[in-house]
């Protein structure tokens, strides 16, 4: 290890300054590649890194920023040519003395789900960087990042692929946010999780704008902290950019943040050797001002992070298959709108983590594990909680998970430590301990104790610290041990209070097989909070358990002013007591009516209620019949007319689909299989990642009555043939928006027609009927109405034969 | 940034008709809750042009274009513009979407909205600014209208540097990711012209968000 390594945290560290704002003044034009130098204009990039060399500096970077196989595709060179060159010029600047650090920056590409560059990819983009330059560095500088995701394929790229330490340091906008909207703490916290070395901010700001940030980052984490500014904020000078920082102004800011703690210093665009020499003169070697940041529990999505201890925290328990019957369907058919809207709703009901579970027997949970994951945090910014007991289903959740995961579970049973703690602790994550071992649940707290005291022990042999371990005391039904909560609250206190750790409980387990279950657990809820529990995991939609937690804070000084308190409850009446037997009935009068009319006018929420009370005495198909496809029928017409536009049809289509879903769950509990008129595959065509139009076509074909296959966005033309092979779709819907993307639907087409008999639909802004029919397509539809009418005749003519 | 109200209802397809009441409610309900969320960002260049019959000819690229040099006929710079709204609004929009398939559409159409009111935010700050020169913007013109090749996209990320500035990144299928982005050519001329409508470079017929003449002066 470079003796420089040894320093950080110690002694002030300097890395050199800015690389591309010098070259630019040596003739790099705008756009062209600086990393291309390497080999091109070796002296150039030589003599500057001498300078910053001569100048003091403790750490030179590599001319390597942007070397990756995207951004060298076109030049003929590889990322081994143009990593190796730059190394070897670090080198000889260093001359033995200054360490070098191989120079990783974004992939210039966004990820999936919003972009084009799959996790996967982008690891082994970074990985391919790390292997070209691993043997000629002293340490590896993840840089001017401003996405966590990326920074964790970079990072695990780095961590599993060399041993060097791993430096990372993003760039903020003016306001602290990352360009995909994360925290300075969000992005502290997934760096340090994966194990860097130091972690800071770089570039885009000058030392006065990041200035408001450095506390923030010095707060965050008990890591080593790395500043380096541009040289102020750009401006235009005679049509050239400047940057109006000079060396003593920089040196007088980095005296500032050494003075706060900061560790690592350095210099971004628009810096130069002057402004780090005097950096160098001024602070380095230094001792690093000391600085108290408690070890606090804490997990993180891309956007925030949730720290334990403030106020019990509510982990959303709704996403676990265990008897929902309805979850379970949607998990055996991949749907994962609907687990997406179980998350939202609980997110928007106040879960600060979301749990997701989906163990069923006979499906491939970690391929479902990782498609929820990656569902999940596509749609919501809530922490996730991992929670399987497969290893390969919580490996691949880890890994894909964007952020700091909370993993449900370990427990004492030797097999479980030694198979989940490596996995916890590889991923950075923090764990929920549960107190139980191969002699099943102790009948005693002090058993239970004993057991998190054994598991703590475990897994700081493994590097995981005990801040990183919330422990679950495990709420045994009340119904058949008199003792039972008192049990689980006597180890809970003492966990939490003599050990230090943070709890969680599952906290409905303790009403089971009770009546009016939700008293029992809106009161133990608030025992157990009282006793010293941090996080329960519950369903944030039973108004009952909020009440007990809302006016737990109220009660307990959590709740500032009750401010809380009352929002939710100013201007609601306490329920009459409901008398066992008499439900509320509202069936009005002319109930196909009045659905007709739910749906005409989009009513989402009445046409779902007035459904379930002509569910009560209407066979299903008669109010399929009777009211639903009227009603479409009357809103397709007007949208065809002119008369009614999209909005309105879609809201008539998001009630018919309430009606339609509570007509399928009544389905459901009778044991009779729905009917379906055809079966259609939808999917936007390789290459394209709009799937409005796609999705607005679904929803409509669904509540005609059509089974869709939505294969997604960007999909390959291999995978499109294959399903319509599989499955013997007899219609395939293709969407695609740009004449660049029309190629491949174009492509699409001509495989489907190779290798199977089907008709297909295509739709896209640049598409009219003449262009349909030239790339082959049977039928263009110019809004979702066309396709249902296109698929309504087609099966009702296949049908007949 | 501000929402327009009457633009947000042109991407949703009415052309200018009344919209009923829960239409216009969602427009200002979602219009709201994205104002308040997003932070939209762009970056610009000011380069200095040469404009023939067919060709633009911008500090060394070469553009074929006969549409794009009709448009700058007379400028003598154009600035490289590039704007976002963010990947935030993606993400918004898509948790929109998955609730429901109306929300989900307004969503998209408010971000239309907003994306071009930023523009039109940031176009004013450099019209200011050429003003001091006695100087006037032509309206945007982007890659993809008329026979301004999309592939055009390539120069403006790279000169600008999208990726790094703004977040904005190009997919290989040269779609922009965040998706509501925008980048032009803004020319700058040294007398200003009237009545350019942003639909009427456009060779698509029957297009559903086509604006009425009235209300597309630049």
């Amino acid at each position: 290890m470079h003796p420089v390594i040894e320093r950080f945290g110690k002694d002030i560290v300097v890395f050199d300054g800015g690389m591309g704002t010098l070259l630019q003044a040596h003739g790099l034009e705008g756009g062209a590649l600086p990393e291309l130098w390497n080999i091109e204009r070796r002296e150039v990039i030589l003599d500057l890194q001498r300078a910053y060399a001569q100048a003091g500096c403790d750490i030179l970077n590599t001319n390597t920023f942007g070397a990756n196989r995207l951004k060298l595709s076109k030049t003929g060179y590889t990322v081994a040519e143009v990593i190796g060159a730059a190394c070897d010029i670090a080198r000889e600047a260093a001359a033995g003395r200054t360490a070098v650090a191989l120079d990783i920056g974004p992939s210039g590409k966004l990820l999936q789900p919003y972009g084009d560059l799959s996790f996967d990819d982008a690891y082994d983009l970074f990985k391919e960087m790390v292997v070209a330059g691993r043997d000629r560095a002293d340490l590896v500088l993840i840089e001017t990042m401003s996405d966590t995701y990326e920074v964790k394929a970079a990072l695990l790229a780095a961590k599993e692929n060399c041993d060097l330490p791993v430096v990372v340091t993003y760039t903020f906008d003016s306001t602290g946010k990352l360009l995909t909207g994360g925290s300075i703490e969000a992005a502290v916290t997934l760096a340090e999780s994966l194990g860097a070395a130091a972690v800071g901010i770089n570039c885009s700001l000058g030392p006065e704008q990041m200035a408001p940030f450095v506390p923030r980052l010095l707060a965050a984490t008990q890591l080593p902290i790395c500043v380096t500014p541009n040289a102020g904020l750009p401006v235009s000078v005679n049509g050239e950019t400047a940057y109006p920082v000079g060396p003593e102004e920089f040196v007088h800011w980095a005296s500032g943040f050494a003075e706060a703690g900061v560790a690592l210093l350095g210099g971004c665009c628009g810096t130069t050797p002057a402004h780090m020499r005097q950096v160098c003169a001024a602070l380095r070697g230094k001792p690093v001002a000391a600085r108290s940041v408690p070890a606090r529990t804490v997990v993180s999505s891309y956007t925030h992070t949730v720290v334990f201890g403030t106020r019990p925290l509510l982990i959303g328990e709704r996403i676990n298959p265990t008897g929902k019957p309805r979850l379970k369907e949607a998990i055996r058919a991949n749907d994962f709108e609907y687990i997406c809207r179980e998350g939202i709703a609980q997110a928007e009901s106040g879960a600060d983590i979301l749990d997701v579970n989906v163990g069923l027997p006979g499906i491939d949970e970690p391929a479902v594990m990782a498609q929820a994951i990656t569902a999940l945090q596509s749609v919501t910014d809530t922490p996730l909680q991992i929670d399987t007991s497969n290893p390969e289903a919580m490996a691949r959740a880890l890994r894909l998970y964007n952020g700091k995961p909370l993993v449900n579970s370990v427990n004492g049973k030797e097999e479980s430590l030694h198979t989940v703690l490596p996995l916890v602790k590889k991923y950075g994550a923090a764990v929920v301990a549960l107190t139980l071992d191969e002699n099943g649940i102790p009948n005693s707290a002090a058993e239970r104790v004993r057991i998190a005291e054994k598991i703590i022990h475990t897994a700081e042999v493994y590097g995981i610290r005990r801040c990183d371990i919330v422990v679950d005391t495990l709420a045994m039904t009340v119904s058949t041990g008199a003792d039972n909560a008192n049990i689980t609250l006597d180890a809970l206190d003492e966990i939490r209070h003599r050990l230090g750790v943070h709890t969680v409980l599952g906290v409905s387990n303790i009403s089971f097989g009770l009546p009016r279950r939700e008293l029992i657990t809106g009161t133990f809820f608030a025992m157990a909070m009282q006793r010293g529990l941090s996080a329960g995991i519950v369903n944030p939609l039973s108004g009952e358990l909020m009440k007990a937690y809302r006016a737990y804070c109220a009660l307990t000084g959590l709740d500032d002013g009750c401010k809380t308190y009352i929002e939710a409850y100013a201007n609601t009446a306490a329920a009459p007591d409901i008398a066992a037997g008499s439900t509320a009935q509202t069936a009005g009068p002319a109930c196909e009516m009045t659905l007709h009319r739910a749906i005409v006018k989009g009513l989402r929420e009445q046409a779902g209620s007035l459904t379930d009370v002509a569910l009560r005495d209407t066979p299903p198909l008669e109010i399929i019949n009777g009211a639903l496809i009227p009603a479409l029928d009357e809103v397709g017409k007007g949208f065809e007319k002119g008369t009614i536009f999209l909005p309105q049809l879609l809201m008539s289509a998001d009630a018919a689909k309430e009606a339609f879903d509570r007509i399928k769950t009544e389905l459901k509990s009778r044991g009779v299989e729905e009917e379906k008129k055809g079966r259609i595959l939808l999917a936007t065509v390789k290459g394209d990642i709009h799937d409005i139009g796609k999705n607005i076509v679904k929803v409509l074909l669904e509540n005609y009555g059509f089974e869709v296959l939505d294969l997604g966005k960007d999909v390959p033309p291999e995978t499109i043939v294959q399903t319509a092979v599989e499955k013997d779709i007899r219609l395939v819907g293709l969407s695609a928006l740009m004449t660049t993307t029309v190629v491949y639907m174009e492509e699409t087409i001509r495989a489907l027609r190779a290798a199977h008999d089907c008709k297909i639909m295509v739709g896209g802004a640049v598409l009219n009927t003449e262009y349909a029919a030239s790339i082959g397509a049977d039928f263009y539809s110019k809004d979702a109405m066309g396709s249902v009418r296109y698929a309504e005749t087609l099966f009702a003519a296949e049908n007949k034969r | 940034m501000r929402l327009n109200e009457r633009e947000a209802l042109r991407y949703l397809g009415l052309r200018g008709k009344p919209a009923d009441e829960e239409t216009v409610r969602a427009v200002r309900e979602i219009g709201a809750a994205f104002v308040k969320a997003l932070s939209p960002k762009s970056v610009s260049r000011r380069y200095t042009v040469a404009v023939t019959e067919t060709v633009v000819e911008l500090d060394g690229w070469r553009i074929e274009s006969v549409k794009l040099a009709r448009h700058l006929r007379g400028a003598s710079a154009a600035h490289l513009f590039a704007a976002t709204l963010g990947v935030q609004a993606d993400a918004m929009i898509r948790r929109y979407a998955v609730r429901s398939a109306a929300m989900g559409a307004v969503a998209h159409a408010v971000c239309n909205a907003l994306i071009e009111d930023y523009c039109d935010e940031m176009q004013t700050r450099i019209a200011a600014q050429e003003a001091e020169n006695g100087l006037f913007l032509r309206s945007r013109f982007s890659p993809g209208y008329g026979d301004f090749a999309l592939e055009s996209q390539r120069e403006i990320f790279a000169r600008l540097a999208c990726e790094k500035r703004i977040g904005l990144t190009l997919t290989d299928t040269l779609l922009m990711v965040p998706v509501k982005s925008v980048t032009a050519v803004i020319g700058v001329a040294d007398s200003p012209r009237r009545g350019e409508s942003r639909c009427a470079v456009c060779t698509q017929k029957d297009c559903t968000f086509c604006a009425p003449a009235a209300d597309t002066e630049a």
